[in-house]
């Protein structure tokens, strides 16, 4: 919003490094380089070995360069399913996340007792490993023996499934795992958003006789709209590219229902043993994450006042 | 070795930051091994490597790694051109690794050390290749039926089945329920999860109904009568709910291990855990041999190679002779569930220490291997288009012969 | 009226029917962690069998053998070791990234937040290898040093948009008003902007160290030894070749999220305190 002032009042070596024009560089070097080096450059790799022909079964076909992994996928139906899926889980998760978050970090901002208690509840589910978060929902999931079939008995009715490997409940029963496991993450930034709101605004909102919907509607919002805005791309980032709750719990099945970019490039590295696919398929799942990221930052309404950009 | 990322990101790297390098010490020798430090095998390996490092002049140095993730990380680190000295390949995917040249030819050591005759009979052939050796075999399993007999009392049934359709009667009759009607004990465990071990479920069926995956010529017989009765069979006893529905291997063997179930096909590891975990009920549980005439599936599970790109193959290959030394194979059954693969390494008192073991050490040199002959696509391409069809026809319900034709089409495209 | 302010202006109806739902959905948010500890306090083998709601025959025996037979204080400990140090160096590059790109308005800021959040989005699947290559050359293989620096590199980018976000809120003029009264640059960030953001900034620690307590990519391709394991290769490695001893997992997870838990307590406090509080617009 404002511009930094240069100010050179100061003179010795430490001031030019603290408060030269150079100090916001400075300040934004050490994140910078340490992505770059750490995934930046493995990424560049992933580009160079898209154009390669590394596969542990082709051996003698390395180094021969060429867009032939690319015209492959884009004749691979596969790759399309996958996309459609892993778009399809991405916004189950990104709307199931941020409405439980939303729902809980609203009901907690003011509790009177037990309020630390109460808000760690809701950020318990983010303590387990999305490895142990895929055995357990397992385990629940079951058909046999599962709990949630046992626990549906007194709900009437809803049947009893078996979740994981009917065509129809696998997806949605994937994405309310990842959800329970990840809504914590949202719900920890809203709290904090919720917390920065001046209490002063609701007052003056009571005085205009503002129902709690108004108050929703043209306070709570508009105050929050930078962290959802910004927890909203976490969770599509994260969305599109899980791993361990899909691959652990379903392996892309049944019959492929669920399979995912991530689970075809685990496949196409792991089992196919071809690295350069799945380095092309690698640059699919970003190419694709980063257009729907970019998609919805145009979406978002632009006030001109506290932008995401 | 031909296959690594070569590296123009590791010259990046080295002038982007002055790289420590690792100076490897040419007499050290690294191993890949899976699960070093659980209990029970990993104990056996700590006596090789302790042997090793006591007796020998280089140091051996275990890369411990679970099992679930060792093949992953076996590419991770061969693809990075980090690959271990010594590891520990299985005739699914020797096949891969050939293909890759990321494995040694072993002959020459063989010959020099006259280990040849310190395996058993048939021990080397599913590891040799075109007349080649890769692997020193170390352990085997093979398949076969399991059953509690203190379920059998329950149900008035005596002796265990010793035909499918017997197993079928069988089952139902083990079957219990509660007053809800759900299933409180499942009569028969039989993998069909999307997964690999359900591959091998079915070949097991079509072994039992006379078939088999490919013929002699290595060509597919997906589409023939033994595998579609095969299937046909699977689908009958899946629908008739006496065997838990998509429940993977482990749980399923947890499941039997604690009398959640009354009948399995499985290996020999089942024991130690319900000695360990279901004690007061271990004499329950009786190995009956496969119930059919054919052979049972299984051979060599674990065999050690040592990888192409060593610097010290010799130190390497001194490691994995010692493996096959009396002094340690002797020792193995005092520690590892498997069958060994020494000449007399299983001694009688070993053998009538765990009298569930005969059946296996019977059909161990007999039995039929997972993969199919002659293909090096076996993880990758075959296993998942024959499970694929075992899960069109059990949850999609089509028809058997249809499904073995689509796996059959699929089979000949990818891989003859 | 959810949005209410607190006591005394709340009637007793609302709060009550807020404490309700609060239960409700935390009933619902907790019961696979109770799931877990009935698998937790079940024997070994049978935890997939559970026939009622609540574990028949109890039994300690999953803890016990967790600390007497597997080294998990151990890994309990590298775990605390790794995640303090890299939510911690990952909160101080992110912050004053963050704050750099807020307070500075310069060409391609809006690419290079974008190029920041592409680093998350490759699978890892594709970029595994490269990354091991890297770490090997860079002799960070089998230390913790390396999972360290894997780990900040999970947590940097989220700490840079949030941290960006929290200093965009807080108006630029009290650290004008520092500079004059002769504050340096630095000074005005550390003794102004910053003290103004600590909510956010305990939420970004808290985002860090639970994502660098989850990771189990970098810690089981970069470590192998056992004495270097984390938590979660421990939790891992129940699973074995032949079975996987999912009540003794379920054990390890509970204590395993114990220290997580601590630090939400902690953390929470400094969340709520609300220093942004009429400081904000």
């Amino acid at each position: 919003m404002t511009s930094v002032k240069h100010a050179f009042r100061r003179s010795s070596a430490i001031s030019v490094l603290f408060d030269g024009p150079a100090f916001p560089f400075i300040m934004i070097l050490p994140a910078l380089l340490m992505l770059g080096f750490v995934i930046g450059l493995p990424m560049l790799e992933a580009v160079r070995l898209s154009f390669d022909s590394i596969a542990l079964r082709r051996p003698a076909a390395a180094g021969t360069y060429g867009v032939h992994n690319y015209l492959r996928l884009v004749a691979d139906p596969k790759a399309y399913a996958a996309l459609g899926f892993s778009a399809l889980y991405m916004v189950g998760t990104v709307i199931g996340s941020v409405g439980m978050a939303l729902t809980a970090a609203l009901l907690t901002r003011r509790v009177i007792w037990f309020s630390g208690l109460a808000r760690v509840a809701f950020l318990l589910p983010w303590t387990v490993p999305a490895v142990v978060t895929a055995l357990i929902w397992g385990v629940m999931y079951d058909g046999n023996f599962g709990v949630i079939n046992r626990l549906l008995d007194f709900v009437p009715f809803i049947d009893g499934q078996n979740w994981l490997i009917e065509r129809q409940t696998a997806l949605p029963a994937l994405i309310v795992a990842q959800v329970w496991n990840e809504f914590p993450v949202a719900y920890i930034f809203f709290l904090a958003g919720l917390k920065a709101i001046p209490d002063e605004l609701y007052e003056a909102a009571r005085i205009d006789r503002a129902n709690a919907f108004q108050q929703f509607r043209h306070i709570t919002l508009p105050h929050l709209r930078f962290i959802i805005a910004v927890i909203v791309i976490l969770l599509m980032i994260m969305g599109f590219k899980s791993f361990p709750i899909i691959f652990i719990l379903t392996g892309g099945g049944p019959a492929g229902a669920t399979e995912t970019l991530t689970v075809l490039t685990y496949n196409a590295a792991f089992r196919s043993l071809d690295f350069s696919y799945a380095a092309t398929l690698g640059i699919l799942a970003v190419l694709a994450s980063a257009m729907l990221v970019l998609g919805y930052l145009r979406l978002l309404p632009r006030t001109g006042h506290g932008d995401v950009m | 070795m031909k296959f690594r990322i070569k590296a123009p990101l590791a010259i990046l790297a080295a002038l982007a930051i002055a790289p420590l390098s690792l100076v490897s010490n040419a007499q050290e020798i690294d191993f890949m091994v899976v699960d070093y430090d659980a209990p029970g095998m990993g104990d056996w390996w700590k006596l090789l490597v302790e042997k090793y490092n006591t007796e020998a002049e280089g140091t051996l140095v275990p890369r411990s790694v679970s099992a679930g993730h060792y093949y992953e990380q076996l590419l991770i680190q061969a693809a990075s051109g980090a690959g271990p000295d010594v590891l520990t390949v299985n005739p699914n995917n020797l096949g891969e690794l050939l293909a890759a040249g990321y494995v040694l030819p072993l002959d020459s050591f063989i010959e020099q050390s006259d280990l040849r005759d310190a395996i058993v009979p048939g021990g080397w052939d599913s590891l040799t290749v075109d007349g080649t050796t890769y692997a020193l075999p170390i352990t085997g399993r093979t398949l076969q039926l399991i059953y509690n007999s203190c379920h059998f009392e329950e149900a008035g049934l005596d002796g265990p089945p010793t035909s499918l359709d017997e197993i079928m009667e069988y089952a139902e009759a083990l079957t219990q329920t509660d007053e809800s009607g759900r299933v409180t004990r499942y009569g028969m465990n039989l993998v069909n999860a999307n997964e690999d071990p359900t591959y091998e479920t079915l070949l097991m069926l079509t072994l039992a109904h006379g078939g088999s995956f490919s013929d002699e010529d290595g060509n597919f017989t997906l589409d023939t009568q033994p595998a579609i009765d095969a299937l046909t069979y699977f689908k009958a006893i899946y629908d008739s709910g006496v065997v838990p529905q998509g429940m993977s291997e482990t749980d399923l063997r947890a499941l039997f291990a604690t009398g959640g179930s009354s009948m399995t096909i499985d290996g020999q590891w089942q024991f130690p855990f319900i000695e360990q975990n279901n004690p007061e009920n271990f004499d329950c549980y009786q190995t009956a041999g496969h119930p059919w005439d054919g052979p049972a599936t299984g051979g060599v599970n674990m065999a050690l190679a040592i990888s192409a790109d060593s610097d010290n193959p010799e130190a390497a290959w001194e490691f994995i002779s010692m493996a096959a030394s009396d002094d340690l194979q002797s020792q193995f059954s005092d520690y590892s569930p498997y069958i060994p693969y020494g000449v007399n390494a299983l001694s009688d008192e070993q053998l009538a220490a765990r009298p569930y073991l005969i059946p296996y050490v019977e059909s161990s040199g007999s039995a039929h291997p997972i993969a199919i002959p002659g293909h090096a696509d076996q993880f990758n391409e075959i296993w998942p288009i024959v499970v694929d069809a075992v899960l069109l026809t059990l949850r999609d319900n089509v028809p058997p012969e249809e499904a073995l034709a689509i796996a059959q089409q699929q089979l000949e495209d990818c891989c003859s | 009226m959810i949005l209410g302010r607190a006591a005394p202006f709340t009637p007793l109806l609302i709060i009550t029917l807020r404490t309700i739902a609060i239960v409700a959905l935390a009933m619902v948010a907790l019961f696979p962690l109770y799931w877990m500890l009935v698998i937790a306090l079940t024997p070994t083998g049978l935890g997939r069998q559970v026939m009622t709601f609540f574990p028949t025959t109890p039994t300690l025996e999953n803890f016990v053998t967790l600390f007497a037979d597997r080294p998990m204080a151990r890994w309990i400990w590298n775990s605390i070791l790794v995640a303090t140090l890299a939510s911690a160096i990952s909160l101080a590059f992110g912050t004053t990234c963050g704050y750099a790109l807020s307070r500075l308005r310069f060409r391609g800021a809006n690419l290079l937040l974008i190029a920041v959040l592409t680093t998350q989005m490759m699978p890892a699947t594709s970029i595994i290898v490269p990354l091991y290559m890297l770490f090997r050359a860079w002799g960070l293989l089998d230390t913790m040093q390396g999972m360290v620096v894997g780990h900040i590199s999970l947590v940097v980018p989220l700490a840079i948009w949030m941290s960006k976000g929290f200093f965009d809120s807080i108006p630029t003029d009290l650290e004008s008003a520092a500079r004059i009264d002769g504050c340096t640059h630095a000074g005005a960030f550390f003794h102004v902007a910053l003290p103004l953001a600590v909510p956010g900034l305990a939420a970004i620690f808290i985002y860090g160290f639970v994502t660098s307590w989850h990771d189990f990519l970098f810690s089981r391709t970069l470590v192998t030894s056992q004495e270097l394991w984390t938590a979660a290769n421990g939790i891992a490695s129940f699973r074995g070749e032949y079975f996987t001893l999912q009540e003794l997992q379920m054990a390890a997870s509970l204590v395993f999220a114990i220290p997580v838990v601590v630090v939400f307590f902690v953390m929470q406090r400094w969340i709520v305190s609300g220093a942004l509080s009429g400081s904000i617009r």
